[in-house]
C-alpha cells in the first residue's frame, strides 16, 4: 500500500511538473526517466554488488597478467588508487588476504581519503575509462565481466541520490535506507573474499542472476503500475507496443545527453529482455506541429492475419478517410471493428487499417483540441485504399530500385518481394503501399437515402453526418506537414475516393485544399488530387 | 455419428435463424425509430454513444414527420464478428438496391437484447 501510494505521489509530481508542457514529448521523457530510476533504485543493492564483483574480477585478471611486468605498474597503481577510493581499508585487507599474493611493488599509495558517494562514482568512471584506454590489460576477460553503462548508471545514481528532488517521504526514506546499507557494504567490500578467478566468477554470476531477477520483478511491477496508475495509453506504448515512436524536441539544451541516456535505457531494456518486447524506437526529431499519441492496440493473433513491412521513405501520398462511425467511437474500437470484420475471414486483418486517426473525443481530445493517434506504425503497410493500383512515376521507379516489401507474420515468417518487379507484374502499386492513411473519426457523408418510405441522411445506414470541424482539418494539416518534414517525398493529399469508387471521406473531400493551405502556412507544400488523371471528378 | 452431426447442424441452424429473426426485428425498429424520430425507441435499441450522435437530429426533425411508418421487407445480411463474442456485422438494404454498400452496423447481444452499438465504414 505504501509503495503504491508513494508511486502515485511520484506520478502526481511528474505530471504536475509537466502541466503546460508539450504533453507527449514531456511524458516520453518523464516515462523513460522514471523507468530508469525505478529499475535502478529498486535494484540498487544488486546492481552495486554486481558492479563491485566485476571490479574484483577485473582486478584479479589484470593483476595476474601484469604482476611480473613492470611496464604495467603505473596502470596497476591507478587501479589500486581507484579501489582505494571505494574502500579506504583496502591495503590492510589485502595484506591480510594471503590467498591473493597481491603485491603492489612498493607503489606510493595515498590513504586517508574520506569515502563519499561522489568518490565512488569517480572511481567507477576511472575504472570504466581504464577499460577503454588500456584494453590490453583486460584481454581474456569475458565482455560481460567488464563494467558496462548499467554499472555506471548505478553508481551515478548512488552519487546523485541525495540531490534528487524527491519530496515524497517514502521515497526519501527508501533512498536513505539504501544509502546506509551501501555504506555498511562498502566497509566490507573485500572482507573474506579470496582473489581466485573461479570464486569471483561464481560470485559475479550469482549477483548477476540476482540482479536480473530483481530487474525482471521490478519491470513486471512497472507494467502493473502502468495499468493501475497511468491511464494514458500513450504511456503504455513504450513497454508494450512494437515499433513505437517517441518524438522528442531538439530544442532541449541537453539534447545530446538526453539522447544518449534514452538510447542506453533502450539498450538495457532490450539487452536484458526485461520486457519481453521489441525495444521501443525513440526518434529524436524537430518539434512536431502536433503530437502523435501512441496506443496499445489489440493485434490479431490469428495465424492467417498477416501484414507487410515497408520502408516508410517510399511513401509519397496521404489518403484522407473518415471512419464512418460516431464521433465518440475510439481508435481502439475502430481497431476492434477492423480485426473483427467477418468479410475478411479468409484474410483477417492484423490490426487497424489506418496509419493515423484523429479524434475529437478520445483521451481528453475535444472539438477545439482534437488529438492525433498512431494507428499502424509507419513501417507497416496500411489497409485503407482498396486494391486499386497506380503506375509508378519515373521518380518513384528511381527511388524504389532494389526496395523490398516483406509480408507475413510471426507464425509463417516474412516473404520478401521486390517492389518494382511486383509493380511490373501487377501494372502498378497499391495506394496502401505508397500512402499513409489518415482517418478522421466521425461521419461526413451528407447523402440522403430512402429505405421504404423512410428518408435517411448521413449515408447508408443513417449515421447523422457531421460538418467537418476546422480544428480537426487543422490537426490533419499539421500532421501532414510533420509527415512531409520527416519524408519530403510526401507531396500529395488525396481523398479515399481517389483510389476507388466510394463516398469516403464525404464532405471532408471539400476541405482538402484548406488542409493544404494550412500546411503551407507551416512551411509545407502539398498538391491536392481529387481524382486520378483522366477520371471524372 | 451421423445423428450427432445432424443434431449439431440443426442446433446451429436454429440458432442462426433465431439470431436473424431478432436482428431483423432490431433493424425494423431502428428504421421505425428513425422514421418517427422516436427517441424513446431509439434509446432502447442503440448504444449511448450512437443515441448521443443521433439525438440532435431526432429533435430537429421531429416536426417533419412523414406519416405512418409502413413496415417493409428489407434485405438483411449479418455475420458474427471474427474475434469479439456476441458482436455482429449487419448490413441492410432496400430491395431495390443492388448491393449492401460499404457500411456496417455493429450490433451486440447484451443479455437477451440486441443493441446497435455503432456503425463503420468498410475499408480494404
Amino acid at each position: 500500500m505504501g509503495k503504491q501510494l508513494s508511486k502515485l505521489i511520484l506520478w502526481a509530481l511528474i505530471f504536475s511538473s509537466l502541466l503546460g508542457a508539450s504533453a507527449n514529448t514531456e511524458q516520453c521523457r518523464a516515462l523513460l526517466d522514471w523507468i530508469y530510476r525505478e529499475l535502478t533504485l529498486n535494484t540498487l543493492e544488486q546492481s552495486y554488488n554486481r558492479a563491485m564483483n566485476k571490479m574484483l574480477l577485473g582486478l584479479y585478471t589484470v593483476h595476474n597478467k601484469t604482476k611480473d611486468e613492470t611496464k604495467y605498474r603505473p596502470q596497476m597503481a591507478r587501479i589500486f588508487n581507484t579501489l582505494k577510493k571505494i574502500d579506504p581499508e583496502l591495503q590492510q585487507k589485502l595484506k591480510n588476504n594471503n590467498a591473493t599474493k597481491f603485491h603492489f611493488l612498493g607503489l606510493s599509495i595515498d590513504f586517508g581519503l574520506k569515502l563519499h558517494p561522489s568518490e565512488l562514482q569517480k572511481a567507477f568512471n576511472e575504472w570504466a575509462n581504464l577499460q577503454k584506454t588500456s584494453a590490453e590489460l583486460f584481454k581474456g576477460l569475458d565482455k560481460e565481466y567488464l563494467l558496462d553503462d548499467w554499472d555506471i548508471f548505478t553508481v551515478d545514481l548512488i552519487s546523485k541520490a541525495s540531490t534528487l528532488n524527491f519530496t515524497n517521504h517514502d521515497i526519501k526514506s527508501k533512498i536513505e535506507k539504501l544509502g546506509k546499507r551501501l555504506k555498511a557494504q562498502q566497509a566490507h567490500v573485500l572482507t573474506g573474499k579470496n582473489f581466485d578467478g573461479k570464486s569471483l566468477k561464481k560470485l559475479f554470476d550469482k549477483t548477476s542472476a540476482s540482479l536480473l531477477k530483481a530487474l525482471q520483478d521490478e519491470a513486471g511491477d512497472i507494467l502493473n503500475e502502468y495499468q493501475n496508475i497511468c491511464k494514458q495509453e500513450e504511456m503504455e506504448l513504450f513497454l508494450k507496443q512494437e515499433q513505437a515512436y517517441c518524438p522528442l524536441p531538439n530544442t532541449d539544451q541537453n539534447f545530446l545527453e538526453l539522447n544518449q541516456k534514452l538510447a542506453e535505457i533502450q539498450r538495457i531494456i532490450s539487452s536484458k529482455d526485461l520486457l519481453k518486447r521489441t525495444a521501443p524506437i525513440i526518434e529524436l526529431t524537430s518539434k512536431p506541429n502536433i503530437p502523435v499519441y501512441l496506443l496499445n492496440y489489440l493485434v490479431n493473433d490469428n495465424i492467417k492475419a498477416t501484414y507487410c513491412k515497408r520502408n516508410p521513405n517510399l511513401i509519397s501520398m496521404i489518403t484522407i478517410h473518415h471512419t464512418y462511425t460516431t464521433k465518440e467511437t475510439t481508435p481502439l474500437e475502430v481497431n476492434e471493428y477492423h480485426i473483427d470484420n467477418p468479410d475478411y475471414a479468409d484474410d483477417p486483418w492484423y490490426m487497424i487499417g489506418y496509419n493515423y486517426i484523429i479524434s475529437e473525443t478520445f483521451a481528453g481530445a475535444t472539438s477545439t483540441s482534437p488529438k492525433v493517434f498512431q494507428g499502424r506504425p509507419p513501417e507497416m503497410q496500411g489497409a485503407h485504399t482498396g486494391g486499386n493500383k497506380v503506375p509508378l512515376t519515373q521518380e518513384q521507379t528511381q527511388y524504389m530500385q532494389n526496395e523490398m516489401i516483406e509480408c507475413g507474420n510471426k507464425y509463417i515468417g516474412f516473404k520478401a518481394k521486390n517492389i518494382l518487379e511486383m509493380a511490373a507484374k501487377d501494372g502498378g502499386v497499391k495506394g496502401n503501399l505508397i500512402s499513409y492513411g489518415i482517418s478522421i473519426i466521425g461521419n461526413f457523408d451528407y447523402r440522403e437515402h430512402t429505405i421504404g418510405n423512410t428518408i435517411i441522411t448521413g449515408g447508408l445506414p443513417p449515421g447523422v453526418p457531421s460538418e467537418p470541424n476546422e480544428n480537426t482539418i487543422e490537426a490533419a494539416a499539421k500532421l501532414a506537414c510533420d509527415l512531409q518534414k520527416k519524408n519530403p517525398r510526401i507531396k500529395t493529399i488525396v481523398p479515399h475516393s481517389y483510389w476507388k469508387k466510394t463516398y469516403c471521406p464525404g464532405k471532408l473531400t471539400d476541405h482538402l485544399h484548406k488542409m493544404a493551405s494550412i500546411a503551407k502556412e507551416l512551411g509545407c507544400q502539398f498538391e491536392v488530387k481529387i481524382s486520378k488523371e483522366g477520371e471524372a471528378k | 455419428m451421423k445423428i450427432m452431426i445432424s443434431i449439431l447442424i440443426l442446433l446451429v441452424s436454429t440458432n442462426l435463424f433465431a439470431q436473424k429473426k431478432e436482428i431483423n426485428e432490431l433493424m425494423n425498429n431502428y428504421l421505425k425509430a428513425f422514421h418517427q424520430f422516436d427517441s424513446k425507441l431509439f434509446k432502447e435499441i442503440s448504444s449511448e454513444k450512437y443515441y448521443k450522435q443521433i439525438a440532435p437530429t431526432l429533435k430537429t426533425k421531429k416536426l417533419k414527420h412523414k406519416g405512418e411508418f409502413i413496415p417493409y421487407a428489407f434485405d438483411l445480411k449479418f455475420k458474427p464478428a471474427l474475434i469479439t463474442q456476441n458482436r455482429f456485422f449487419v448490413q441492410i438494404k432496400d430491395k431495390k438496391e443492388k448491393d449492401f454498400g460499404e457500411y456496417y452496423y455493429i450490433v451486440e447481444k447484451q443479455g437477451a437484447k440486441y443493441i446497435i452499438m455503432d456503425y463503420i465504414h468498410k475499408e480494404e
